[in-house]
């Protein structure tokens, strides 16, 4: 069996991973519309005084930067990969 | 004359128990369990910004028998906001905004208390004061509920030998930044103008 390394399709292929794998992390951590976070709250309630207080911890939320740069670099290298066709298809 | 006395002693000393019931008390709000916060929230277009701030200290004098005599001055320490993004953190933090290197503290000043409804150990009022932001002082009026939570400090610090008030503070309110100096005008699409803060604090009154 012979595989032929074919530069187009490799594009396509990492332009699709990109493109879920951005909008994939940014859905499972939340679906936040700001921007990253790198800490979350929780919200406690103190029992005698009855104050909810919040509790900051270490935590990753991902931004609408994550989706919407996987998206703008996956049109990016789907373009390239039309590039890489045409030069094959003149070659 | 010295039966007199005498007899009149017992009823001088709840004079006196009376009184000292019913001074004003000074409560500390440096909390040392951490729960006192300010949590502020900005909804402009393009992003929705939510944080807190625990750094708070400051004392108020409130007397339950005349709530409407309460002073105090409560202080936020500016280093202690922070929100969820770190460079956001940094540029809340960061001379164009805060600038919290220069201006370490905000904070308000209680002059007078108006409109004092009390309901059992809660008094709502409408507090004059002077809050500071930035170096720059503003006269405001911030409506804000007292809870006089009497003998509560023991079990809040868990040592029932520590005698003592607590009296919790609740507040919201809004402020716009551009009354502050804080880059008036700039930036409203990502950082809106008015600024919503919700303020939760409780201050110990230790008995001797």
């Amino acid at each position: 069996m012979c595989f032929r390394f074919n530069l187009a399709n490799s594009l396509r292929g990492v332009a699709l991973a990109l493109l879920v794998g951005g909008l994939g992390l940014w859905l499972a951590t939340g679906a936040h519309l700001g921007f990253t976070q790198t800490s979350v709250v929780t919200m406690k309630r103190d029992e005698i005084t009855g104050i909810d207080y919040p509790e900051r911890r270490a935590g990753f939320v991902a931004g609408i930067e994550f989706p919407l740069g996987s998206a703008g670099a996956a049109i990016i290298i789907s373009l390239l990969s039309l590039a890489a066709d045409r030069r094959n298809s003149a070659a | 004359m010295k039966i007199q006395l005498l007899a009149r002693l017992p009823l001088l000393l709840a004079a006196l128990g009376l009184s000292a019931q019913a001074a004003p008390l000074t409560f500390d709000f440096k909390d040392p369990k951490g729960v006192n916060n300010v949590q502020f929230s900005l909804d402009a277009p393009l992003e929705s910004i939510t944080g807190t701030g625990t750094g708070i200290s400051g004392s108020v004098t409130f007397d339950p028998a005349q709530p409407a005599a309460t002073k105090g001055k409560i202080i936020l320490d500016t280093k202690s906001l922070t929100v969820g993004n770190p460079m956001m953190a940094d540029h809340l933090r960061g001379g164009n905004w805060l600038d919290v290197a220069n201006h370490p503290a905000i904070t308000f000043e209680a002059v007078s208390l108006t409109n004092v409804p009390t309901q059992g150990n809660v008094v709502n009022a409408e507090v004059a004061g002077k809050l500071t932001v930035k170096g720059v002082t503003k006269d405001m009026k911030v409506p804000v509920s007292f809870t006089h939570l009497p003998d509560k400090l023991g079990a809040r610090v868990n040592d029932p030998k520590v005698k003592g008030d607590l009296l919790v503070l609740r507040a919201n309110f809004t402020i716009n930044r551009a009354d502050f100096g804080i880059q008036p005008g700039k930036n409203t699409d990502k950082v809106a103008e008015t600024i919503q803060l919700s303020l939760s604090i409780a201050g110990a009154a230790p008995k001797a």
